[in-house]
């Protein structure tokens, strides 16, 4: 078996089970017959999610199984803090790591799909608004990103910068909210959540504070912002709850305490 | 009558399925290089039988009998209907587009 039909069967996996059982002897038979190329490949993991979505609309049934969801869970965070390090640590130029340290939030968002699950069961009633908010966040942030970067590219003004990168950090305040909520439902939680929502909330609200109000303080009325050791402040709390929130979220996906079994 | 647009993602492949249909029944990978010769189009695996299990489920084409790996399909009795229906629509839409350009 070469790769890319190693990679069809592996994209074959992603098919909800009922779908596979229908569809995928056909389906390997086709691919027996046309071996698949790059746009094939596209094409099949496309298809998957389609159908993965068609399946939870439809039926009501989870978007991923029990093993998935915890490898996203698992693996979201610790990609997050591998770029994040990557980009303070690794002696890049300041633009390089900055933009590492800013797409590292993409991998870490991830985590909200095993999270609402954890939402659902520890606090119902908040589940909803807790996953759009994070939702709405997480599409925002790489989309603001490009617009920030592309308005830079093109030499336009600098104060359409000035306001794509306000609007940027204005949407992903609604990330900051999540992390804030999602401190706050893991606190209500067993072990070991109490130790991630505390995590979760110190993150959440430096978070907002360091790339929220302060940066669109110094944006937009710098003479108000008299003093830069709250930055500062903000800034080291956030590198320190950050890797724990990401740390202690991933093992209660590896480890769920029972009261919060992902069903 | 079901609508082919109604299909979202999958809407011009189910009806470019549907045409290779029409003349008699084919099983995936027949369909896949009509479809090729036919339109010039080639349709992705995954949005092949995406498209087919759609047509499936609206009952506008069934599986016969057959080997799992290759089972044929063909149009029914509905999916017939629903065709002409659109291909006229379509012919129509095209003949008038085609009539207005000439007349500019």
């Amino acid at each position: 078996m070469n790769l890319r039909e190693r990679t069809s069967e592996w994209l074959l996996g992603l098919y909800p089970a009922a779908w596979r059982d229908r569809f995928g002897d056909e389906l390997r038979e086709l691919l027996e017959n046309r071996p698949p190329t790059i746009a094939d490949l596209i094409d099949l993991l496309l298809a998957a999610l389609h159908e993965r979505w068609h399946q939870t609309r439809t039926t009501g049934e989870p978007l991923m199984s029990r093993q998935t969801l915890r490898w996203v869970g698992l693996l979201g965070p610790i990609l997050h803090l591998t770029m994040v390090a990557a980009g303070l640590f690794l002696g890049l130029d300041e633009e390089s790591s900055e933009a590492l340290v800013l797409l590292s939030m993409t991998p870490y968002l991830l985590s909200i799909v095993p999270l609402h699950r954890l939402y659902e069961q520890a606090w119902p009633r908040m589940s909803r608004a807790a996953t759009k908010t994070g939702a709405a966040g997480t599409l925002a942030w790489p989309v603001m990103f490009a617009v920030a970067l592309a308005l830079d590219g093109l030499r336009v003004p600098e104060q359409w910068q000035v306001a794509a990168m306000g609007a940027m950090l204005g949407f992903t305040q609604m990330t900051s909210v999540w992390l804030v909520l999602g401190g706050l439902v893991l606190l209500r939680a067993g072990r070991p959540a109490p130790f991630a929502g505390a995590a979760g909330l110190l993150a959440g609200l430096s978070w907002l504070w360091v790339f929220g109000v302060n940066l669109a303080v110094h944006s937009y009325a710098p003479h108000l912002v008299s003093n830069s050791a709250v930055y500062g402040i903000g800034l080291a709390v956030w590198l320190i709850a950050d890797p724990l929130w990401a740390m202690v979220v991933a093992a209660a996906f590896v480890w769920p305490p029972p009261e919060l079994a992902l069903a | 009558m079901a609508r082919l647009d109604s299909f979202g993602r999958y809407g011009e492949a189910t009806l470019l399925i549907m045409t290779s249909l029409a003349d008699g029944p084919k099983h995936g990978y027949a369909i896949m290089q009509d479809v090729e010769a036919l339109h010039d189009t080639r349709l992705g695996p995954g949005t092949l039988y995406g498209a087919i299990g759609r047509l499936e489920q609206a009952g506008l084409i069934e599986a016969l009998a057959g080997e799992k790996r290759r089972r044929p399909y063909r149009l029914t009795v509905e999916g017939r209907q629903v065709l002409a229906t659109t291909l006229r629509d379509l012919q129509q839409l095209a003949s008038t587009g085609l009539s207005r350009l000439a007349g500019q």
